[in-house]
């Protein structure tokens, strides 16, 4: 081996000049024939120029010759990691470990491999054998690997099935008394060990004392830390009595604003009164009335530190008291009112005002005490003479009062709130003349309830023009706020329902979203791109987003293997946790599946093509199992949008452009191209298997919940395509006599897509609808053009193409597609009026806003006095988006009209 | 009103109504678990009664000798959380664990010459000026949050001695500028 050659090759690699390491390894490799450091790295280049075969090979003919070299172990490590070949990275190293066990560097490597592989018994021997061997060295006195062992055992009777649990932790238990014995517990990290073991055994009372015993004090140093557990193990305990002890104790060891105790507190007392520990007639209770007085002591001891530094949680408790006492008895009184006007008083002029309220507003369960309260409540508005914390007061105040609901009788009295509303945004903008750009401005959420207000009218009447005012609102609030997420994701959602994917997408680049928010919070502007027949935008941002799951599999479990050197043992099964949500997150699928649709619709300027296409998908991304579905894990954060409205229907659900995509989506987009996969494969037997699947899924009753009407018709057709093939194949009547109701049947299913769609209004309810029902309809012609090409291949050979079944079949054949054509030819005549109208308003500006969208003009004019040309962009974009869809599907159609 | 407790990894998901605004930045998975794995106690999170996210902290304890010491890396609040003192929480937590856990000499941050609002708000929490830096970068993105790239962005490097430091040496200000390159540890 020539170390020179190597070490030109790591540099390239570190470098990350992969092309000049593989020509620089190939030349080597001429000279130094075989040298396995040399094809380690080469491996490592294949791998990085994602030749994953070729680097697969090498490394396994590497592996073979049982490599101890320090550079060919990392090397190796590297692209097998790269290559997610786990089982592989502990071979490596058992063999280097074996070869030489007083190495503790490979001793240390290879146990790092085994936390990969979820291999937990194995960790643990292997944990258990490195303390034996390396009993004695600097990195074990304080028994980092015989508490690694006690960490193994805790995860495999969590994680691993069928194994004797009790035992395991039985035996957990054992080493963890010797540890303590042994002076191993120190920290935190090892006592968390301790109490989880404990806690799995439901041993709460030992734990309990166990954190307030020595060994509790000398491993936690942080109060916080002990509160926490101290109140985490009070309640599993159930004892309520010193629960409530430990909690005032907290509060008066000056953290008077921890709500986390009053609550605590506030429970206990009555869980204790339902348990008929305390006597009913609460009233008369010593322990409530001690509580009582003891929250309103506290109130009183904040009060007498001025009006700006006034805790808010024992005036929250109080609240969250009487709501306990309300749900008890079902009496709501005046007293109730007051103190929610009295908090208000107080705190009403901090943002978060609002947010503690909404738990409590409920309280006021009849329209006159609502009354009594919003008549209180508006007195407190000022509108003279007043300043930042004025501001923020009557927007709280507005914010309580839309969620109470506002009696709105017809359009024009919504109108007239949402030109309220705007006016009193206005009056705000020049507190807010000073603030960075970074800043909200202070009316900021006049807009948003103004947005709420419209869009509720939109869900109301169906009427585009209520979006394009809450556009025009909240892009006008955006001029002033450029940070503002609230305004940027109501109005992503907003041009979605519209159907523009090109505004969508600047404002989804303008949040800067990136790593696990790909993940979290992609469905707010992905969910309908899919359906626009717009092909590089959401590709792009598909592929974008899936590098969160590699960085998921490729750094989330070398940051267990730190957690074990760094014994943070607590982070262990946080982090594993974390990493098998992500990792079957139904987002992940979504990108796969929306991928493989685009691709689909793009590959299809030929049939063999597309079967090419279809033939070489991976199943593992259309192969939908029960298993996968039951552990499909829904990270998407739904709670990011505003909710101020006392309704059960949030607005994120107000403001989908589609039914949310869920587990039926991702079964039908998973069925329709498997099956499509095995009919160019020829594969009867999973055709079969995966139609009876289809059928089963599109008899459901709930289907609507997920899947838009046009991508049940296209499954329809993809289910009538299927048992055709399958007849063809098996059926003794097809056979006979060329029967088959499939072409019928497809017909009419088209015929209603292509009804459905020429019956709409053209040009005033272009929105996402319209779109995804081109673009669902060239998906149909598709399928449709498959089978076609199917049925006119149907002969099992060139002596069989005069059999009287085969000339049936041709002869139907041929009187669906003349039909079919027919419809074609009415959906495409449609879609060229539709877009020769959108195209014909380009730059016509804001009489087109107008016309279009009957927007109320008094309210565009004030509002747009200084923005008419942000209008006037927001449309020339809509419209460009708009066009860019329909003349890709009218392209896409003239194609399919000469393959038929 | 919060509820301080340790950052978990669980919070990686849910952290949306802090992270979107636009000064707080959302690293790769690895920066928050090598934080996590690394010195979990010095990463706590703050959430409301109705468990919304108030916002977090992330620090570490890095340096040798003297200059052994807590980093406050990130210190975030979500906008409507802000001016309710869940900053000056969150710093003392931060304190608290650097002097009892690590037992440090100081704490120090940075924060940007040009966010006098901060600078103000460190003041009142004990911090002062030790030195100006030319040319830092807190981060790879950084400049996206800005929608421009800038070549030369200048930090305040403040700091805050703890009772280690019984003659408070740690603080005594350095008096110029500095390199970023010069610093002991990045």
């Amino acid at each position: 081996m020539s170390d020179r050659a190597v070490n030109n090759i790591y540099d390239a690699i570190y470098n990350e000049n992969y092309r000049l390491a593989l020509t620089l390894s190939n030349k080597a490799l001429k000279k130094f024939h075989n040298d396995p450091a040399i094809n380690a790295m080469k491996s490592l280049a294949l791998v990085k120029l994602e030749k994953y075969e070729e680097a697969e090979e090498i490394a396994k003919f590497v592996m073979e010759s049982k490599p101890v070299e320090e550079t060919i172990l990392q090397a190796l490590n590297l692209t097998l990691k790269d290559l997610q070949k786990y089982d592989e990275i502990v071979e490596l190293f058992q063999n280097a470990f074996e070869a030489d066990i007083t190495n503790e560097e490979y001793a240390n490597q290879y146990f790092m491999a085994i936390t990969r592989i979820n291999n937990y018994d194995l960790q643990k021997q292997t944990a258990l054998k490195l303390n034996k061997l390396f009993s004695n060295s600097s990195s074990n006195k304080k028994g980092k690997y015989f508490c690694w062992a006690i960490m193994s055992l805790i995860l495999q009777s969590r994680y691993q099935k069928d194994c004797p649990k009790a035992l395991i932790t039985k035996l957990a238990e054992q080493m963890i008394l010797k540890a303590i014995e042994k002076d191993f517990i120190i920290d935190y990290e090892g006592l968390f060990m301790y109490l989880t073991i404990l806690i799995d055994q439901e041993r709460y009372k030992e734990a309990l004392d166990i954190l307030n015993g020595d060994l509790g004090s000398k491993c936690i140093k942080i109060e916080t830390e002990r509160n926490r557990l101290n109140i985490e193990l009070n309640r599993k305990t159930k004892q309520w009595e010193q629960l409530i002890k430990v909690c005032q104790d907290i509060i008066e060891n000056n953290d008077h604003d921890n709500f986390t105790c009053f609550y605590n507190i506030i429970d206990a007392l009555f869980i204790l009164i339902e348990e008929n520990v305390l006597a009913i007639d609460y009233l008369n209770n010593e322990t409530f009335i001690n509580v009582y007085d003891w929250i309103k002591k506290i109130q009183e001891e904040e009060l007498k530190n001025g009006i700006s530094k006034i805790k808010r949680a024992p005036f929250i408790a109080e609240i969250e008291l009487e709501k306990k006492i309300i749900n008890m008895t079902g009496f709501t009184m005046d007293k109730h009112k007051n103190i929610l006007i009295e908090y208000v008083k107080k705190f009403g002029d901090k943002y978060c005002c609002f947010e503690d309220l909404l738990p409590y507003l409920e309280i006021l369960d009849s329209d006159e005490l609502i009354n009594d309260f919003k008549a209180e409540l508006n007195k407190l508005i000022k509108s003279t003479d007043i300043n930042v914390n004025d501001i923020q007061r009557n927007v709280n105040i507005e914010k309580i009062n839309f969620y109470l609901g506002y009696k709105i009788n017809n359009e024009e009295e919504m109108k007239q709130y949402v030109k309220k509303l705007i006016s009193l945004y206005e009056e705000t903008l020049p507190f807010g003349t000073k603030l960075e750009d970074t800043e909200r401005q202070f009316g900021d959420d006049y807009l948003v309830i103004a947005a709420s207000l419209l869009i509720d009218y939109y869900k109301l009447t169906d009427k585009t023009c209520y979006i394009y005012q809450a556009i025009a609102i909240l892009e006008h609030g955006l001029e002033k706020s450029k940070f503002n997420f609230q305004f940027k994701i109501i109005l992503m959602r907003l041009y979605s329902i519209l159907g523009d994917a090109f505004r969508t997408t600047e404002l989804s680049r303008s949040l800067n979203l990136r790593s696990i928010q790909f993940d979290t919070l992609s469905f707010l502007y992905t969910e309908g791109m899919d359906s626009l027949n717009i092909v590089q935008i959401p590709l792009h941002i598909y592929n974008l987003c899936l590098s969160i799951y590699k960085s998921n599999n490729i750094e989330v479990p070398d940051v267990i293997t730190q957690a074990y050197k760094n014994e943070t043992y607590s982070k262990i099964i946080e982090i594993l946790d974390f990493y098998n949500k992500l990792n079957n997150s139904i987002q992940q699928v979504l990108f796969h599946q929306q991928i493989i649709r685009i691709q689909t619709l793009q590959a299809f300027n030929t049939v063999d093509k597309v079967n090419s296409y279809l033939s070489s998908v991976d199943d593992k991304y259309i192969d939908i199992t029960e298993e996968y579905l039951s552990k499909c894990t829904d990270n998407r954060d739904y709670k990011v949008f505003a909710h101020w409205k006392n309704e059960k229907t949030t607005l994120e659900e107000k403001i989908r452009c589609r039914p949310l995509k869920n587990t039926l989506w991702i079964q039908l987009f998973g069925l329709i191209p498997k099956i499509l996969k095995n009919i160019a494969l020829k594969n009867i037997e999973k055709i079969k298997a995966d139609n009876e699947k289809l059928t089963a899924l599109l008899s459901k009753d709930n289907l609507i919940s997920e899947l838009l009407p046009s991508e049940i018709a296209n499954g329809k057709i993809v289910n009538e395509f299927a048992k055709f093939v399958i007849e063809a194949d098996q059926s003794k009547e097809t056979k006979e006599s060329g029967s088959c109701d499939a072409f019928n049947n497809i017909f009419e299913i088209l015929k209603e897509k292509v009804d459905s769609l020429t019956s709409n209004n053209k040009l005033t309810n272009v929105t996402f609808n319209i779109i995804e029902q081109c673009t669902t309809m060239i998906e149909a012609i598709n399928y449709i053009v498959l089978l076609v090409h199917y049925a006119s291949n149907i002969a099992p050979n060139r002596k069989s193409r005069n059999l009287p079944w085969v000339i049936n079949i041709q002869e139907k054949k041929s009187q669906f597609v003349n039909e079919i054509k027919k419809q074609i030819q009415i959906f495409y005549d449609y879609l060229k009026e539709l877009n020769t109208l959108i195209n014909s308003k380009k730059n016509t500006g804001i009489e087109s806003i107008k016309e279009i969208f009957g927007s109320d003009e008094a309210l565009i004019d004030n509002l747009m006095s200084n923005n008419k040309e942000l209008l006037i962009k927001t449309f020339d974009q809509w419209q460009s988006s708009v066009s860019t869809s329909l003349e890709n599907t009218l392209k896409e159609t003239e194609i399919k009209m000469k393959l038929l | 009103m919060a509820s301080m407790r340790r950052f978990v990894a669980d919070d990686i998901f849910t952290f949306n109504n802090v992270n979107l605004d636009p000064l707080t930045e959302t690293y790769n998975l690895k920066f928050y678990f090598s934080y996590l794995v690394r010195w979990p106690d010095y990463c706590a999170m703050a959430e409301s009664p109705n468990g919304t996210k108030m916002g977090y902290i992330l620090g570490k304890a890095e340096g040798k000798d003297k200059l052994w010491h807590g980093h406050v890396t990130a210190v975030t609040v979500a906008p409507e959380y802000r001016h309710i003192g869940l900053a000056t929480r969150m710093m003392k937590l931060l304190e608290e664990v650097s002097e009892k856990v690590y037992n440090t000499y100081f704490v120090d941050l940075f924060v940007r010459v040009s966010n006098a609002v901060a600078i103000n708000m460190y003041k009142k929490f004990g911090y002062s000026v030790y030195r100006q830096i030319r040319n830092y970068y807190m981060g790879p993105n950084e400049e996206d949050a800005y929608g421009k790239i800038s070549t030369k962005i200048y930090y305040t490097n403040m700091r805050k001695a703890l009772p280690r430091d019984v003659k408070k040496e740690s603080i005594i200000p350095v008096g110029r500028i500095v390199e970023a390159d010069e610093l002991e540890w990045s």
